[in-house]
This record gives structure tokens, C-alpha cells and sequence, in this order.
């Protein structure tokens, strides 16, 4: 394959191609990292491994080199160390073997998910929909509802639920006030966190020290001693100056919480667990490279902006309601988010039928305008005429009038 | 070759590699750890023959020399074998950015998401898509993590329909035909087919029955007589006619349409269609047609969006925050709202500029209109204020367009 930077939306790729192309990096690339952290794994294990052979044999070789060898017995038992050393090497790297194969395994399913778009179209975009919810629901910390939707819907393995399961504990000890997972788990992502320039081990530290804060004069100088102890522990520490002279400005100017001019407010507040929370979320959906809005939300955005329409957002002092039942942008609950998104854009008239929602044409249902001025299919009134001996009410004014005087309009 | 055929090339790859590599060093610790044991018992045979204390012996040194060497360098190829693998893991790597975009963000709005209201509204509308999909457990479990009040009743009609959907999916129309007859008035109203569609499947299902039982399905059609409208009688005869094949079988004779499963998706999306309406609901969910439609649209806006900013004006890009930047193609199914765009000036209609028909029928928008009018004109001295329609030949007064409503 040619290597390009650029990526091909339309050349030559077919449509459901182009929507792989835009929108599924995420769900090949995350069991990548995660096959490639397990390699990394793998690797040093096996590395220990052969270190550890290598020094039982520098053992033997020792002995050889001196001028008068060991007895035998003890070469023996050199030797039969060497063997075990290899034989557990043997076993490591096996159970390495397998791990990293089955870590392969879990990037193949994502791939044969993918390719399902092929063969079976309509199951694949069931499935898509499906494991964007389950994202969706674990990004927002709806986690029994997620898994069970993922068990529901068979979309388990496509949905990188270790990921969010394994973040769950922590966020639950967060909600407990409790700093210690997270701040294992900080250890354990030094590296990772510093590369993603990451503040939340600070932000940790910062809360620990607030609370201490918030005892009132029996923690103050526990406080001090903890910020003595922890801030400057951290790397580049220089980074936080302000935020760190924030917070020990908590010590000096006593501000009770809830009080409304609080410039402090927002760090006393208890609220802050929640943002702490947020902020563990945004780490770790980074770490694992996946994108900080989660696909179905901006599917749902690109959705809604292309169906948007001015008639969806009626002038308020216009009585007439145009509302239809059936156009997303109008339910009660989905004309919030659209609300402030950009309107579709739209360079041909399309016009169609108010009451049987079928397209308008010059050749089979056309347009007519009653004389109030509203407008509707040909076919529709002809149907309404039919029942009601000739006369049309328009549903929008209820207004009356004769079939034939209906006329006809032209739309380019 | 297409990127996810690229992608599991390159993963077949790895997986080969792996395997090859375990394969291959566990075969040669095996045989290392075999020649180990072979010198061990020589040296333990050295000792027996020589008695106990003994020193090594030279050639026995060179062999232990040799033993050493030996196993320092399996170890080492092992975990060379394991790390060996590493620069076919970061083409595989490559193979995915390349193929598959990181960045898909296209919609310049964070905060239509982010909010608590938002939020909330998001979850409700999750909540009644899973009604649909008849995961009612998953809806109320959702609606107690996302602190919802849940209304009950909004899911009961979901739970009827879904059980006669099941049913007619294992072509059952019992209880189709027992929730038609309910509803009946209401139906009619709606020029309903959905009820001769019923019965029209449940006969085909009487003809495909083996052995072929002529009474009962005579029995059946004679349902057929309260349906007399012209636009009927020739369904009906078609489904009459087909009897003459019965014996012959019905697959292999000008009416075997009658025994496509589409007949089947035909009337249940008809079913689907008359519930929703009945209940005042959208026929789809709401959610999914927003998610597919949003599936096609985001290629597209990700290509004008890359092109813009390849052409520095991505200020453009970000500053359209009223109007997506390119027309999204929307398939007819989904148009809900005329829309009108003025064919002069080429905009879209709003309240303030509204679509006006003119005498002779053209529409054309306000503004468009007002152009058209005497100011425009100014050089040519005429005593009538009157315009000519762009289209056809007409003239009229400006005063005589009017205002309509799509």
C-alpha cells in the first residue's frame, strides 16, 4: 500500500468506508495501546527473565575461569540453578507469549467488527449504535446501565469496557473522599501522565490539603506540613506556583463555605470531588488515546446540525405550530441539544407534505396553496376533499375552504 | 485495498510473527535445557568414576565452557526473538493512523453537550430509545444512574408493541389483528392498510401451509369481502389467482412475490408506522435516524473542514456557528421540513425574509422580490410599478404576491 498522509473521504472509497475512515480510529486504536502497553510488559518480563539466566551462568563461568575449579557437587548444583533459571524462563516467556497473542486476538474482533460493514451493513450499524451508547454511558458514569447494555446488545468485547471498569474503583473512592487510589494510581502512570502533561497528581495533593484546611485551626498546620511534604515532591513543581498560593491563601483569609462572595468558593466547594472526578476521566480516556468527546456525542451533534431546520425553531409569536412528530430536532428532550448548534445548510428548495410528510414534485404529488397561504400536497387534500364532500380544512389555521380553490405553486 | 483490510494484513501479520517466535524459542531452550542434562550426568559420572572430591577435568571444562556459552545465548535470542517483533507492532500502528482519522470532532458547539440540562436531556432521549428497542430493564437502570424521574407510563405501550413485533417476526399476526381490532375507528381515519395487510399475510401464510388445506384457505379468503375499494380488488385478485399454482407450488409461478420475506418487513413497518402514529410518537427513533444521519455526515464535514484549513481560511471554518459550511445530503425518508431556499438569491427562507408566491405561481423569497421592484428599475421611466416574474413572462404588481406557508 502507498504510504499518504492524507486520508481518502471520498476518492474512489465507498460511503460506508468513508464513515470508517472518520469515525472508528477509537475502536481499532484502543485495544492497540493496550496490546502495545502488553507488549511492553512482556518484553521486560522476558528481559528479567534472561538477565536472570545470564548471571547463574556468569556463576559457572567464574568458577571455570579460577585457577583450581569448584569440586563437582557444587558445579552441579551451578548447573542445575542455570536449568531452573532457563526452565522458568521457558515458562515466563510462554505465559508472555500468550498474553500478548490474546491482546492480538482483541485487536482481530475490533477488525472483523469493521469488516462486518461489508457483508451485512444493517447489523453492523445496529452493533455500531449499540457500543456507542455503552461509550457513551460509561464516559458519563452510568456504569450498571453500560454493561448492561453491552451484555444485552453482544457488544461486550467491542466496547473497551475493561477500560472504563478498571477506572470505576478509583472514581467510587473518589466519590468516598478517599485520595489513595487515585494516587496509586498516579504511581503506576508516571510516565504516560508526564508525557499527557498531566495536573491531576497536583490537583490530588491540592485536595488533600484543602480538606485539611477545611478542619478549621486543629488542621491548619497539619496542612502546612503536607503541602511542605508533598508539593514540592512533584515534577516541575514550578507550574503549580499559583494554584499552590491560592490555596495556602486559604490559610490566612477564613471564608465559610457557601458564604456568595467567596473568591474561594470554588476551592472549598465539595463540588470539587465531582470536577476531580472529571478530571480523572479526561486522563484516562487521553491515555488510552481516545478522543475527548466521546463518538456519539459528536455523531449525535453532526446529526442534529444536518437536520436542523429554521421550521424546527419557530418564531414564538407565530402561533401556527410546525412541529413534526417525527423529526428528531423537534423532540422535546433532543430540540435542547440542537438548540444552539449550526442550522443544515441547504442550496435546493425541498418541500414536503405537512400532513403526509411525503416529498413534493412537479410530477407526482404536487404542491398547492390553499388561499390562507399554506401549503400542501396535491394528494393529501385530494384524500381530505374525498372525505369530506369537497372541502379542505387547513390543519395548521383551520380554515375551511373548497378543493378548487386550491392553486398551484411552483417551487425551484 | 481498503483501511480495515490494510489493518488486519498488518495484524496477521504480527500474530504469525508471534507464533513463529514462540514456536521457535521454545524449541531451542528445549534442546538447550537437554544438552545441560547431558552434561550434568557426565560430570556426575566423572565423580563416580574418580571418586568424590575430584577436580574437573579439562575436557569437562571445555564442555561446561561450551554448556555456559550455549545457554547465555539462548536466553539472549529469546528475549531478541520477543523484542524483534517490535518494529512490525509499530507499522501495525501506523497502518491504523493512517487509515483511520484520530481527529473526527466537526461540530464546533462543546456546550451543546456539556451542560446539566443537556446532559440530562441526552439520557431521557437514551432512555426512550431503549424503550424501542424493548430493553426496559436497561431504560430504568439508566434512568436511576442519570438521577431521572422516570415515567412509567411512557414505557407500557413500547412493551404491547414490542410483543407484537416479536410475534410477527415469527410470522404471527394474532396479535396484530387483536391490537387492529381495538383501534379500529382510529385506523379508518387514517386510511389504514394495515389491517388488509394482515389478513393478507396470514392467507399467504394458509397457502404456504403443507399439505394444502382448500377449505381453510377458502374459509379465509371470504375475510377479503369487506375490503371492495378498486385499488384492493386487483391485490386480491392477484392473491385469488395464485390458488391456480397451488399444486404446481407458488415459487415457481408468476405469483412467488407473494412468498418474499419483504412482505413480511412490509407489514410490520406498516404496524410500527400506525402504532406510532396513533400514539403521537415518531416512527423511528428519534435517536437512531440523528446517529445515522450523523454517520454520513461527519466524512463529509471532516473533508470541507480539512480542506478549509489546507487553504487557510479556517477562520471560516470556525466562525460558521449558524449554518453547517456544506449541504449534508439527506435521504427523502428524512426530510421532515420544507425547505425553502430562494432560487434568485440563494438563500434560505427565515421569518424575516419569507417565501412569496408571485401571480403566475413562482416562488421567490422577500428580499428577492423587493429587488425586483421599481427601485431597482429607477432608470427605466415606466408609470406602472410592475414586475416580471424571472421565470416566465407574466407582469404583475409586487403588491399581488403573497406570502406562503410550507
Amino acid at each position: 500500500m502507498q504510504a499518504s498522509p492524507k486520508k481518502d473521504y471520498s476518492v474512489g472509497a465507498s460511503p460506508m468506508q468513508t464513515e470508517l475512515t472518520a469515525l472508528e480510529h477509537p475502536t481499532i486504536k484502543v485495544p492497540y495501546e493496550i496490546f502495545n502497553k502488553r507488549y511492553r510488559l512482556s518484553q521486560k518480563i522476558i528481559e528479567k527473565e534472561q538477565h536472570a539466566v545470564a548471571a547463574a551462568v556468569d556463576e559457572i563461568e567464574k568458577q571455570l575461569a579460577t585457577a583450581a575449579p569448584t569440586s563437582v557437587p557444587h558445579m552441579v548444583s551451578l548447573l542445575d540453578t542455570v536449568m531452573d533459571r532457563l526452565r522458568a524462563l521457558k515458562r515466563k516467556s510462554t505465559e508472555s507469549f500468550d498474553e500478548d497473542l490474546s491482546a492480538v486476538r482483541a485487536c482481530k474482533t475490533r477488525v472483523s467488527h469493521l469488516r462486518l460493514s461489508d457483508s451485512n451493513a444493517a447489523l453492523f450499524e445496529k452493533r455500531r449504535l449499540d457500543r456507542m451508547l455503552v461509550e457513551y454511558c460509561f464516559r458519563c458514569g452510568y456504569y450498571d446501565s453500560a454493561t448492561m447494555l453491552a451484555k444485552k446488545t453482544d457488544v461486550e468485547e467491542l466496547s473497551n469496557m475493561d477500560l472504563f471498569l478498571a477506572a470505576r474503583d478509583i472514581e467510587v473512592s473518589l466519590a468516598r473522599r478517599e485520595t489513595e487510589m487515585a494516587l496509586a494510581w498516579c504511581n503506576e502512570n508516571r510516565s504516560r501522565l508526564k508525557k499527557q502533561n498531566s495536573f491531576f497528581e497536583f490537583y490530588l495533593r491540592q485536595q488533600e490539603v484543602i480538606e485539611l484546611i477545611k478542619k478549621g485551626r486543629s488542621g491548619c498546620m497539619d496542612a502546612i506540613l503536607h503541602a511542605r511534604k508533598h508539593f514540592p515532591a512533584l515534577e516541575d513543581f514550578k507550574q503549580y506556583e499559583k494554584d499552590i498560593q491560592k490555596t495556602m491563601t486559604l490559610l490566612a483569609v477564613h471564608y465559610r463555605e457557601g458564604q456568595s462572595d467567596n473568591p474561594y468558593q470554588e476551592l472549598l466547594s465539595d463540588t470539587r470531588w465531582h470536577w476531580l472526578i472529571e478530571e480523572f476521566r479526561r486522563e484516562i480516556v487521553k491515555m488510552y488515546q481516545l478522543s475527548p468527546e466521546s463518538v456519539f456525542g459528536v455523531t449525535l451533534q453532526a446529526g442534529l446540525s444536518a437536520l436542523k431546520t429554521p421550521a424546527c425553531f419557530p418564531d414564538p409569536e407565530q402561533t401556527a405550530g410546525v412541529k413534526n412528530k417525527d423529526c428528531p430536532v423537534c423532540q422535546d428532550n433532543l430540540h435542547v441539544i440542537a438548540e444552539c448548534l449550526p442550522f443544515a445548510h441547504c442550496s435546493q428548495s425541498r418541500l414536503v407534505c405537512f400532513i403526509t410528510g411525503e416529498p413534493l414534485n412537479e410530477s407526482t404529488n404536487r404542491p398547492m396553496m390553499l388561499p390562507n397561504g399554506y401549503v400542501y400536497g396535491e394528494k393529501a387534500l385530494a384524500q381530505m376533499a374525498g372525505d369530506n364532500d369537497g372541502t379542505v380544512t387547513c390543519p395548521r389555521t383551520q380554515n375551511s375552504y373548497k378543493l378548487s380553490d386550491a392553486q398551484r405553486v411552483f417551487v425551484l | 485495498m481498503d483501511a480495515c483490510q490494510a489493518v488486519d494484513v498488518e495484524l496477521d501479520k504480527v500474530q504469525a510473527k508471534f507464533e513463529v517466535a514462540q514456536k521457535s524459542t521454545t524449541a531451542s531452550v528445549e534442546e538447550i535445557l537437554a544438552f545441560l542434562e547431558n552434561v550434568k550426568s557426565e560430570l556426575q559420572a566423572s565423580v563416580t568414576a574418580e571418586g568424590d572430591g575430584a577436580a574437573i577435568s579439562s575436557t569437562m571444562s571445555l564442555l561446561l565452557k561450551q554448556a555456559a556459552k550455549n545457554a547465555k545465548e539462548t536466553a539472549t535470542k529469546m528475549s531478541v526473538a520477543h523484542r524483534d517483533i517490535h518494529p512490525i507492532i509499530s507499522k501495525l500502528g501506523k497502518a491504523i493512523d493512517r487509515g483511520f482519522t484520530s481527529e473526527f470532532n466537526v461540530i464546533n458547539c462543546p456546550e451543546s453537550l456539556t451542560g446539566k440540562e443537556q446532559k440530562e436531556k441526552v439520557a431521557e432521549a437514551i432512555v426512550e430509545h431503549l424503550f424501542r428497542q424493548g430493553l426496559l430493564d436497561v431504560a430504568q437502570k439508566l434512568a436511576e444512574e442519570a438521577k431521572m424521574q422516570m415515567d412509567e407510563t411512557k414505557a407500557q405501550p413500547f412493551v404491547e408493541l414490542n410483543a407484537v413485533l416479536q410475534n410477527l417476526a415469527e410470522h404471527d399476526v394474532g396479535p396484530a389483528l387483536k391490537w387492529v381490532t381495538c383501534r379500529r375507528e382510529e385506523l379508518e381515519a387514517r386510511h389504514s392498510s394495515l389491517e388488509y395487510k394482515l389478513h393478507k399475510m396470514q392467507f399467504i401464510e394458509l397457502l404456504k401451509r403443507q399439505p394444502v388445506d382448500h377449505h381453510a384457505i377458502l374459509a379465509y379468503a371470504r375475510v377479503f369481502q369487506n375490503y371492495r375499494s378498486p385499488e384492493r380488488a386487483k391485490d386480491i385478485q392477484r392473491l385469488m389467482g395464485s390458488l391456480v399454482f397451488l399444486k404446481r407450488g407458488i415459487d415457481n409461478s408468476p405469483y412467488k412475490d407473494l412468498l418474499s420475506a419483504e412482505l413480511w418487513v412490509d407489514v410490520s413497518e406498516t404496524f410500527m408506522k400506525d402504532a406510532c402514529a396513533l400514539l403521537g410518537l415518531s416512527m423511528e427513533s428519534p435517536l437512531n435516524v440523528c446517529l445515522k444521519i450523523g454517520c454520513k455526515a461527519i466524512p463529509v464535514l471532516l473533508n470541507i473542514k480539512s480542506m478549509m484549513l489546507q487553504q487557510q481560511v479556517g477562520e471560516i471554518w470556525n466562525s460558521a456557528k449558524t449554518e453547517l459550511p456544506v449541504e449534508i445530503e439527506v435521504a427523502p425518508d428524512y426530510l421532515y421540513h420544507s425547505r425553502f431556499t430562494c432560487p434568485i438569491l440563494r438563500q434560505q427562507a427565515t421569518e424575516k425574509n419569507p417565501p412569496m408566491r408571485l401571480n403566475c405561481g413562482h416562488v421567490i423569497s422577500k428580499d428577492a422580490l423587493t429587488r425586483l421592484g421599481p427601485s431597482t428599475n429607477r432608470l427605466v421611466v415606466s408609470r406602472s410599478p410592475k414586475i416580471k416574474c424571472p421565470y416566465c413572462p407574466s407582469e404583475q404588481n409586487p403588491t399581488d404576491a403573497k406570502r406562503i406557508f410550507l
